[in-house]
């Protein structure tokens, strides 16, 4: 177990050098300077630019280094755990992420909590019922969260309940009644996958010669969905959940533009527009982080959930 | 993705950026300066909090480093400057200074300043605070790019007594008085000029103005609170005590429909840049106003660089302002919210000259100019050529910013296809850092606004590498008429030069003025004062809320 864990925390660190590597090589291959954005401001605009001026920052920032000394720092100060300042607004990264971090915590655990609570109660919803037509009914409606683009779903939502019935705030954070709309939106594609496949892998049990034999047995359907089938169905769900807490981020950019809340989705498209290396180096050293630790945690539930599954490192 | 708007002291192509807003005035359908406002009427009632929506809240809210107009708003209220502008007639008015002289050789001025006005921090104003505050726009350098500009050539300032100061420059610099009215030279208290600036930029300061900061949340909210011993208002603003409302709370809110939504559902009492989309609505709606300012720079043009080959002859440069249907690129682009250009300036800008009767649709005489510039044969591909069989084609280079920017440049290539002109155009990431005569292509845009005449020397001149479109290639009278902007003082001699070099960029060609860029406001009927001044910021302290 304990080499498992090892082998695994070696194979994470790989995973983040190679994050951290492609997301280098993708900045420098996407055309941009990030030293005339910030002589300049976002979009192009601003004042006019002194050539030796630029030159001055660019040396300043060490962006005149060679590619392979760039990468070399990129790499290696992410390592020792320095993530120098933003180039954007100058203070230190740790702080530009730490006031950014908070809201977006909220609004991810609100939207995971509710992926979680709706998908899988739409999922065993599903299996309960009697007939096959109401079963793919309910599972196909879930399907549609997932159809719908999020910025689409949040004008609506605002449209609805913000502007039309008056119920929740449009813009902000803070507030639980600021996080309703948001956490809404950011969750209905997850609701819509997870409850696919939680759904599927049910049916599948619930055809498995076991759940046969314990309703044979005199189980009712519930008991057979509960206690036999559940946990064998949750395996593939419990991996796919593991990687939308992963990819929360992406799903924050487009949420916290539309609901005009800070955080780290902003934060993520802010700093790719300005090409603010050190605050994009932070930001997919986080993601990254949080990918390795949350699949981790969820290979070592496995065995809890399914104890015909053993951990090996090799 | 651009989410502020700046000044605009040089955006290339960004130009057409719509969310560019700085220097606004008011027209259209409302008030402007003294004019009473299309919202509530009646007493002004005093308490309550505004809440206004930005399209994005300011990283700073130090308007001396960022010449984006939401910092240069919030700079506003937290501060005030020397002089105030006429929003109807661009005249300087006292403000902090009751008057000014300027000497001669128009290097040296002099002005009188108030003495009954204290900083937020208890500091008094005076003449040694004008001093530190102008010293610290020059210690700053390029973290004051406009202020810095505004000053450039500044010897010192000689504090002559306790309320009076000399402003000392090396060269004549006309353009500063008007200068002093903008929010890149407010004046803080001496106490806060030593600040780090990235502190300064948090808000780690004390002005005179008629708010102080209560919170700020970079790029998310500012709250402000009233000053209750504030009684030294602009002479725009009707209130000339403390501000009517107790509490401004600005929020940005980038979604334009969710902006608009926020206001038509009471969440919000004013807000800015009303998308387009839902002008119309809005305006139907008698439970709101909207007020429509145009920004007075440069009316925003392409421009044919001079030192394209191609575009030697002044008549295909003219030929392609006639060939430009501008009507149309305002009502198929900018849904009908901006204006057509009709001249070098914009409406707004107090030097503006109607120049309709050259900045016109006009595609035969445009096919004249073509065929009288040599340019006499249509090709199969239905492009003309010179007598050496060279094609009348031309590339414009732009920063790929917005995508009403790329709809302009397509709907141009139609519209001068139309008389046999090509236009290529070719978007790239950045421009690269170039002087002006080595600028790719054959044709700019360009965007920047100023509410002075100032801004045609900065950009029509040949006398800055990095901003001045004539650059290496001078047009001798013409840099004659727009170098004697800075050495006049008298400013209706100011204005019949700035006509006169109006007129001669149009006919020789150096500029195609396309359309006048708009902001829109739009307010909840019950929302009374509303006023902007010159470069369309709203007067905070003026508005009140109404039952």
């Amino acid at each position: 177990m304990t080499r498992y864990v090892l082998v695994r925390v070696v194979n994470g660190l790989f995973v983040l050098w190679a994050a951290l590597t492609a997301s280098f090589l993708v900045l420098h291959l996407v055309p941009g300077d990030p030293v005339a954005v910030m002589l300049r401001g976002a979009g192009g605009e601003g004042t006019a630019v002194d050539p030796a001026a630029a030159d001055e920052l660019r040396a300043e920032l060490g962006l005149d280094q060679p590619v392979y000394r760039q990468y070399l720092e990129f790499v290696g100060d992410a390592a020792r755990g320095e993530f120098g300042t933003s180039f954007r607004s100058g203070d230190e990264v740790t702080a530009v992420l730490g006031g950014a971090l908070p809201a977006t915590l909220e609004l991810a655990g609100a939207a995971l909590l509710l992926t979680l609570v709706v998908g899988v109660a739409a999922a065993v919803a599903a299996s309960l019922l009697p007939t096959a037509p109401l079963r793919s009914a309910v599972l196909s409606s879930t399907v549609v969260g997932n159809a719908l683009p999020s910025f689409w779903t949040g004008i609506i939502l605002l449209q609805v309940f913000s502007f039309g019935l008056g119920w929740f705030p449009a813009f902000g954070a803070g507030d639980l009644s600021q996080l309703v709309l948001p956490a809404i939106t950011l969750a209905l594609p997850g609701i819509g996958l997870l409850t696919q496949v939680l759904g599927r892998g049910l049916r599948a049990a619930l055809a498995e010669p076991y759940v046969r034999t314990a309703r044979a047995k005199g189980a009712s359907r519930a008991r057979a969905v509960f206690v036999h089938a559940l946990r064998n169905a949750a395996i593939p769900a419990m991996t796919l959940f593991g990687l939308m807490i992963g990819g929360i981020v992406a799903g924050a950019v487009v949420t916290e533009t539309v609901f005009a809340r800070e955080g780290v989705g902003r934060l993520t498209a802010e700093a790719i527009g300005t090409h603010d290396f050190p605050v994009i180096r932070a930001l997919v050293f986080l993601a990254g982080a949080l990918y390795v630790v949350v699949n981790l945690a969820v290979d070592l539930i496995y065995p809890r959930v399914d104890p015909r599954i053993v951990l090996r490192s090799a | 993705m651009s989410l502020s708007p700046p000044l605009g002291l040089r955006a290339r192509t960004s130009a057409t950026a719509i969310a560019v807003a700085l220097t606004v005035a008011l027209t259209g359908c409302g008030a402007g300066g003294d004019d009473a406002s299309a919202g509530a009427t009646g007493e002004p009632v005093d308490g309550g909090t505004v809440t206004y929506a930005f399209t994005a809240a300011p990283d700073c809210v130090d308007a001396r480093q960022r010449p984006q107009l939401n910092s240069r708003l919030v700079g506003r209220q937290l501060a005030d400057t020397l002089t105030e502008q006429d929003p109807e007639t661009g005249e300087l008015l006292p403000w902090l200074a009751t008057s000014w002289t300027v000497d001669e050789e128009v290097r040296a001025f002099t002005f009188e300043l108030r003495d009954d006005v204290t900083f937020s921090d208890g500091e008094r104003f005076d003449a040694e605070a004008v001093k530190a505050n102008l010293d610290a726009i020059v210690e700053l350098g390029a973290l004051a790019p406009q202020g810095g500009s505004f000053l450039a050539g500044y010897e010192r300032t000689v504090v002559d007594d306790e309320f009076t100061v000399t402003v000392e420059f090396a060269e004549p610099n006309a353009q500063f008085l008007q200068a002093t009215a903008t929010q890149s030279l407010i004046q803080l208290s001496p106490d806060s000029l030593g600040n780090d600036p990235a502190d300064l930029c948090r808000g780690d300061f004390s002005g005179s103005g008629p708010f102080t900061l209560e919170s700020f949340r970079p790029e998310s909210t500012v709250e402000l609170t009233r000053r209750d011993d504030y009684a030294w208002a602009s002479p725009l603003a009707e209130n000339q005590g403390a501000a009517h409302v107790e509490r401004l709370v600005l929020e940005g809110v980038p979604e334009g429909s969710v902006r608009q939504g926020s206001l038509t559902s009471g969440q919000v009492d004013l807000i800015e840049s009303v998308p387009a989309s839902g002008q119309a609505g809005l305006e139907a709606d008698d439970r709101f106003v909207v007020e429509s300012v145009v920004l007075p720079g440069i009316a925003i043009p392409y421009i044919p660089l001079v030192h394209s080959p191609t575009l030697q002859h002044p008549d295909t440069r003219r030929a392609l302002g006639l060939a430009l249907d501008r009507e149309a690129i305002v009502q198929a682009v900018y849904g009908g919210v901006s204006e057509p250009a009709t001249g070098v300036l914009t409406s707004t800008n107090p030097g503006h000259v109607d120049q309709s009767d050259e900045v016109r649709y006009d595609p035969e005489a445009a096919v004249e100019l073509l065929e009288n510039a040599g340019w006499d044969t249509v090709g199969e591909d239905g492009v003309r050529r010179d007598a050496e069989g060279e094609r009348l084609s031309l590339t414009l280079t732009y920063e790929n910013s917005s995508p009403e920017a790329e709809q302009q440049h397509q709907l141009a290539q139609a519209q001068w296809a139309e008389v046999g002109v090509e236009l290529v155009l070719d978007p790239v990431a950045d421009m690269p850092f170039v002087d002006m005569d080595e600028y790719p292509g054959d044709i700019a845009t360009w965007s920047q606004t100023r509410a002075d005449v100032d801004v045609i020397r900065l950009v029509y001149s040949s006398f800055h590498p990095e901003m001045s479109m004539l650059y290496g290639h001078p047009d001798e009278e013409l840099d004659g008429l727009l170098a004697s902007l800075q050495t006049t003082a008298d400013s209706e001699e100011r204005l019949a030069i700035a006509e006169e070099a109006q007129r001669l960029i149009v006919e020789r060609g150096y500029s195609v003025p396309v359309y006048d860029r708009v902001w829109a406001y739009g307010y909840t009927a019950g929302l009374g004062g509303f006023r902007t001044d010159i470069e369309g910021k709203p007067l905070l302290n003026d508005v009140w809320l109404g039952s």
